[in-house]
């Protein structure tokens, strides 16, 4: 037992180490600058380790360091520096036309922590880890959806997650214990070995479907989606960023990490249920979505939605969905910020509705056409990164002959095309008054181009994610 | 089977005995039909005052919350004390499990819940307003 | 799957150019878009022109490159097809090992190489209109980067290798139609305009990328090459089953990859978008109507043709949807007033043709109808292209688009240039002898003919008859119309125009017109040659087709048909005879709603008895029983239709939110519901 021994924990306990410092400044520190760049500067740090660090995998007892479970914590350490960034106006006085955020020590030190829920339940290698790390992941949501002050909707966020989390928290245990008593172990690998044994049993299959309860919650995937709009409107925007997109791929993690390794030989037989629960989600978020005037609120619909296609690559065969997955995720998470961006840009100085994007394209052309990039995006059109996501998700459920679903999922793509568009067109409609043009800061501008770029490049090129997917898929 | 039966005449007397008691108090009491203080709720005695909808400190919720910390893992520590001594002679699986690594874990451990604690003393948790 | 891919084509300035093609366009967009539009909005129009006028030099390097390396190399290229070059895109794992490239590519073959000429042309000459035609436009810094961007996504499409790459660029067209056509975005209609194409070409699309998925995922490739060989059809050609219903999958492939085709080329119903597109500029209509966006669908649909025609069935649906609209667009557009909503629905009409031409295949002559229709989407590009560019000259002269005002202003005189050209336009739209239409008209109708699809050879010669007619309209209510009843002078602003500064024809916007103008005279006679010898599949029975010219390959069946010419041109010129006689002659206004004809004209029609049946069958049997019904059909049915189905979307958005109470016992409640219904009805027990 050496020390050399424990660099494929680097990045883990760095972040553990990391949130520490973060919280531990914020206790000197009151005006939290300092946490600030110490959190960006160390996420990028660690988003440097896992993309170019140690490649070995490890096993430690049922702490498990794969390659598959680096991606993932590279794509939580992107989204999580993401929304660090973006976060940053709302702490600043007049950044944000719904109010200050305070604390910014404690914002970041939750994020953090969130993270390291997220990292545990990729790295898991027992349903007690795997739990601890779901449960890590959502419990710091559960402060920071309640984080704006004095505001009712944040509160009412906040309490609704809790209540929803806690029911979703209830279900996962229960499924857990069903399948321990099913198979009688907890480690994934004596699970996978019981499973294949015995992959009738009745016990087994009640905790399957508890289980997907659970995780079905934190996916916000139909049925169990409804508190969604409710938080995603009450929370902060910045907040709302981290769930739809760094939130829900541990949730998309945790899906792949149970059902495309340990319980693998019975997914087969969850295909009916995918399917019911991918159809299911498509057309709740589709029809949501469409009469929404809220942003964040249509936020919500939509990712229901883009679970819908996600839950496809479910069907698919391991190694094909994985990439998949991972690969509509890149290009779900830069499309979402992009918008998120714009949507903190335009709540400096109104609320962020469907009507607060109105004149945008007089009062910073720049800004309408990534937001149309954005809708293009989202819709699938090609060159965009959606239309690669969607591509690969629809040709993975076709490959394995899901034809009609996937005529659903091409169906459902054309509705939500239409609400899209309303978006666009509220960017183009000249409000009657003369607005003043936006001002943007150099660093806003510079992620923003990052952002467009990336969009663009992720559709044209798709070297980079191509890279991640196939990392994901040994 | 007999086992079965035994639960069952169990559950059978139970409940004979909870209803039955029900039924002959019911019986038995005597009855005035309601006046004042009969339906106002029981607070030990005391009189109720106002609405039982009022809103909390929410420094109960606080220290609830830091006590559920610290009582919890402290009632934890002690079989984690326990496997500790069997977890160095554990090895032989051939799992990376050393004494020394197993203790640095549990030491880091509490290192954190520690730092917790000096997090919450620090933001004036533990203060009463 | 076999070793399909094409051999690749390496004569150095022909990759080059191969590269060009596709390079300079997008050049354009991006010097213009990001930078050059906004300083300049003269700079970044001849910049553009320049760049898409070296991308039409580049295409004729390339062209000749093909003739001489290509068709005269049977040995080495026995499909007549090569790779100017090929980039593997992305790969996608189907499991087990199988692995579905895309890939970009430049393919060559008869059809794409007249493609990438007809589009590069067409569109360095649009570029050069649109400098004298958007001069005054606020706008004009945008519009030449995203001219640019539309001639780049189309090339892009007709050179595609494989239906991955075609989609691609599939959805790149719509996009930058959508951005044309919404190009004055100010105005309400033009935005609910290009929204409308947008959404329903998406629509059509949706289709489109299940039966791509549907056929690459099942045929093991997305390469032309592969789908278009005899294994492909094979390995599609059997059934499938969803629940109770069973597919034939090739059925089911290509009618998804049709129907995207469908929505693209506007076919019944889905042509509702393609009028209200006019609500773009002119010269980007004239691009839609010509060379790019519509007739997409009518290559996506020739460049699988050997696919399709295996498939009897989808066959049968593309001749169908093709002469039906033919006959319906034609017949609506006698009824029309705005200029640029004639030639709408004269291009869906004509696209009907090349349509059902294709549909025809099935017969035992594909290589014929192939031929036809291809045949026919290069002449209608030029003479289309013209007549929107002329149109687009008579707008900018009298500002307004209503085919009776235009009539008021005495153009002929005012614009010579133009009245020649549109004279020669309408001639070959029309089919008349020695244009370019009538080779190819006749083409379609001999296809036809020779498959035996009589159903379709009518629908051909009825369309003829009645286009010649509403061409003819056209004509001559612009030229030779009065300002007998139409409005008074004084407020009208094509008088006053007129008046105020005499109407000129820039030079700029002229000298497109001239030149586009010797095409549409002459490119049939002289693309004869090409079309029946080189462009034919199936044609090389005997391996010896390529290059060899027109005498030794004559059209087949051309004897059985020798009348049909004589009876075509005789539909044709009565068709004009009778708008001549109606418009110009008589200047009776059928199309003057107000009818206030001068004295003689109600004299002369109470003589001639045969005005009476004229009038009535023109006005009463062809426009209210024939044309009045299509357009009620259109207004009432098929738009009603669109709005019912947003409508009911709608309403069931309304319906789901009402379950969105807001209280967490209520989610709860469905989500447990929900799973308790998701184990019940899709667990292990079922």
């Amino acid at each position: 037992m050496t020390l050399a021994e424990f660099t494929p924990l680097l990045p883990d306990l760095l972040l553990l180490a990391l949130a520490l410092a973060v919280l531990k400044i914020d206790l000197w520190s009151e005006d939290g600058e300092a946490g600030f760049h110490l959190t960006w500067i160390g996420l990028a740090g660690l988003a440097l380790l896992l993309a170019f660090g140690s490649r070995s995998d490890a096993v430690f007892a049922d702490y498990h360091i794969t390659a598959a479970s680096r991606v993932w914590k590279l794509l939580f350490t992107l989204a999580t520096l993401a929304t660090v960034f973006l976060s940053r106006p709302y702490f600043r006085a007049g950044g944000n036309a719904r109010g200050t955020l305070a604390k910014s020590g404690a914002f970041f030190g939750l994020l953090l922590l969130c993270m390291q829920g997220m990292f545990a339940l990729v790295s898991a290698g027992n349903l007690i880890v795997f739990y601890l790390g779901l449960e890590l992941a959502t419990m710091p949501i559960y402060a920071l959806a309640a984080y704006q002050p004095r505001d009712a909707d944040s509160a009412e966020a906040g309490s609704k997650y809790v209540l929803m989390g806690g029911f979703s928290s209830a279900l996962t245990l229960f499924g857990i214990s069903f399948l321990y008593g099913a198979t009688g172990s907890l480690g994934f690998p004596a699970l996978e070995a019981a499973v294949r044994a015995a992959p009738a049993d009745p016990a087994l299959w009640g905790g399957i479907f508890f289980l997907l309860g659970g995780l079905g919650f934190k996916l916000a995937m139909a049925p169990l989606h409804m508190w969604a709009p409710d938080v995603y409107q009450g929370a902060p925007t910045p907040v709302m960023a981290f769930l739809s997109v760094a939130s829900k791929a541990a949730a998309v993690a945790a899906l792949a990490t149970l059902f495309l390794s340990p319980l693998n030989a019975v997914r087969p037989d969850l295909a009916p249920c995918f399917a019911a629960a991918a159809v299911l989600s498509m057309v709740a978020g589709n029809l949501g979505a469409m009469r929404q005037k809220d942003l964040r609120r249509f936020v919500a619909y939509s990712s229901v939605a883009q679970v819908g296609y996600m839950l496809l690559a479910m069907l698919g065969e391991g190694d094909g969905s994985r990439a998949a997955l991972v690969y509509n995720l890149v290009t779900y998470g830069v499309t979402g910020f992009a918008l998120y961006f714009i949507m903190g840009v335009i709540g400096k100085e109104g609320p962020e509705t469907m009507s607060g994007l109105r004149g945008l394209s007089r009062r910073h052309p720049g800004l309408a056409v990534l937001l149309v990039l954005c809708m293009f995006s989202l819709a699938g059109v090609p060159p965009l990164a959606g239309f690669l996501g969607k591509f690969m998700l629809f040709s993975a459920a076709a490959a394995e002959g899901h034809y009609l679903l996937v005529g659903i999922a091409v169906a459902n793509a054309v509705v939500s095309f239409y609400y899209y568009m309303l978006v666009v067109k509220e960017a183009y409609i000249a409000p009657p008054g003369e607005a003043a043009a936006i001002r943007l800061r150099p660093l806003q501008i510079m992620v923003l181009w990052g952002l467009g770029l990336a969009l663009l490049v992720l559709g044209v090129c798709p070297a980079p994610a191509d890279w991640l997917a196939r990392a994901a898929g040994n | 089977m007999t086992e079965y039966i035994i639960i069952g005449v169990f559950a059978l007397v139970g409940i004979l005995f909870a209803g039955a008691a029900m039924v002959f108090s019911r019986l038995a009491a005597p009855r005035f039909p309601d006046v004042g203080k009969k339906l106002n709720s029981y607070e030990s005695g005391e009189d109720a005052i106002g609405s039982a909808r009022i809103q909390f400190k929410i420094g109960y919720y606080l220290f609830a919350l830091v006590f559920l910390v610290f009582d919890v893992e402290a009632v934890f520590l002690f079989p984690v004390l326990g496997v500790l001594r069997s977890a160095g002679s554990a090895t032989a699986s051939g799992s990376i499990l050393s004494p020394l690594f197993v203790w640095c874990e549990l030491l880091l451990f509490i290192a954190i819940l520690a730092f917790a604690l000096f997090y919450a003393w620090k933001k004036k948790v533990l203060e009463w307003e | 799957m076999g070793d399909t891919r094409l051999a690749a084509f390496a004569w150095e300035p022909m990759h080059c150019a191969a590269y060009g093609i596709l390079l300079l366009p997008l050049l354009s967009f991006l010097i213009n878009g990001l930078w050059l539009g906004r300083k300049s909005a003269r700079a970044s129009a001849w910049t553009a022109t320049v760049l898409m006028g070296a991308t039409a030099a580049l295409s004729i390097i390339v062209a000749s490159g093909y003739r001489d390396h290509i068709l005269t190399a049977p040995h080495l290229f026995p499909a007549r097809a090569a790779l100017a070059f090929e980039h593997t895109w992305l790969d996608f794992s189907l499991g087990s090992g199988a692995v579905l490239s895309a890939r970009l590519g430049f393919y060559l073959d008869p059809i794409s190489v007249m493609m990438v000429l007809v589009i590069s042309f067409i569109s360095f000459l649009v570029n050069l209109y649109s400098i004298g035609y958007m001069k005054d436009d606020a706008g004009a810094g945008r519009f030449f980067p995203l001219l640019s961007f539309f001639s780049f996504t189309m090339l892009g499409l007709v050179v595609s290798s494989n239906l991955a790459q075609t989609f691609f660029f599939w959805e790149l067209v719509g996009a930058a139609s959508y951005l044309l056509i919404g190009f004055w975005y100010a105005k309400p209609s033009a935005v609910a305009a290009s929204k409308k194409a947008f959404i329903l070409t998406r629509l059509a699309d949706a289709f489109f990328l299940m039966g791509l998925l549907a056929v690459g995922v099942n045929a093991g490739s997305f390469d032309f090459a592969h789908l278009n060989g005899p294994e492909a059809a094979a390995a599609l050609n059997h059934s499938v089953g969803a629940g109770l219903v069973t597919f034939n999958l090739l059925s089911l492939g290509t009618l998804g990859i049709y129907m995207g085709a469908w929505g693209k080329s506007a076919m019944f119903p889905f042509h509702v978008w393609l009028p209200d597109a006019m609500e773009g500029p002119t010269p980007v209509s004239s691009l839609i109507h010509s060379a790019t966006m519509v007739v997409a669908g009518v290559y996506l649909t020739a460049r699988l043709y050997p696919l399709f025609s295996a498939a009897e069935y989808t066959l049968r649906v593309v001749e169908c949807t093709g002469a039906f609209t033919a006959v319906f667009a034609a017949a609506i557009a006698c009824a029309q007033t705005d200029l640029k909503r004639i030639l709408a629905f004269s291009t869906l009409s004509q696209l009907g043709l090349m349509m059902s031409a294709l549909g025809t295949g099935g017969g035992g002559e594909p290589g014929a109808a192939y031929t036809a229709s291809m045949f026919h989407i290069f002449t209608h590009a030029f003479f289309k292209c013209l007549l929107f560019l002329s149109a687009g000259a008579v707008i900018h002269a009298i500002h307004s688009n209503d085919i009776r005002e235009a009539g008021a202003g005495g153009l002929r005189k005012a614009m010579p240039r133009t009245y020649w050209a549109t004279l020669i336009a309408v001639a070959a739209i029309a089919g008349i002898w020695p244009l370019s239409g009538f080779f190819s008209k006749e083409a379609i109708l001999h296809a036809a003919l020779a498959n035996g699809r009589y159903g379709a050879l009518a629908a051909g010669l009825c369309t003829g008859a009645l286009t010649a007619f509403y061409m003819a309209r056209y004509f001559f209510l612009i030229f030779h119309g009065s300002a007998v009843g139409s409005r008074a002078p004084h407020d009208s602003r094509a008088t006053h125009a007129q008046e105020a500064h005499p109407v000129r024809e820039g030079a700029l916007m002229t000298l497109p017109i001239l030149i586009l103008a010797v095409p549409s005279a002459l490119i049939g006679i002289l693309g004869k040659g090409f079309f029946t010898g080189t462009v034919r599949l199936w044609g090389a029975e005997g391996g010896a087709s390529a290059g060899v010219s027109e005498s030794a390959l004559p059209m087949r069946h051309a004897s059985s048909g020798s009348w049909l010419p004589a009876v075509a041109t005789v539909l044709a010129l009565s068709g004009a005879g009778i708008a001549w006689y109606w418009y110009a002659f008589r200047k009776n206004g059928a199309a003057f709603p107000d009818r206030r004809a001068p004295a003689w004209y109600r004299i002369l029609a109470e003589k001639f008895y045969i005005d009476e049946i004229y009038l009535f069958l023109a006005k009463r049997v062809a426009s209210k029983w024939i044309a009045a019904p299509a357009e009620w059909t259109e207004r009432n049915i098929v738009n009603g239709a669109f709005d019912w189905m947003t409508g009911a979307v709608k309403r069931l958005a309304f319906l789901q939110s009402i379950a969105q109470s807001g209280q967490v016992q209520a989610y709860i409640a469905v989500a447990l519901l929900g799973i308790y219904l998701l184990f019940r009805f899709t667990g292990p027990g079922y």
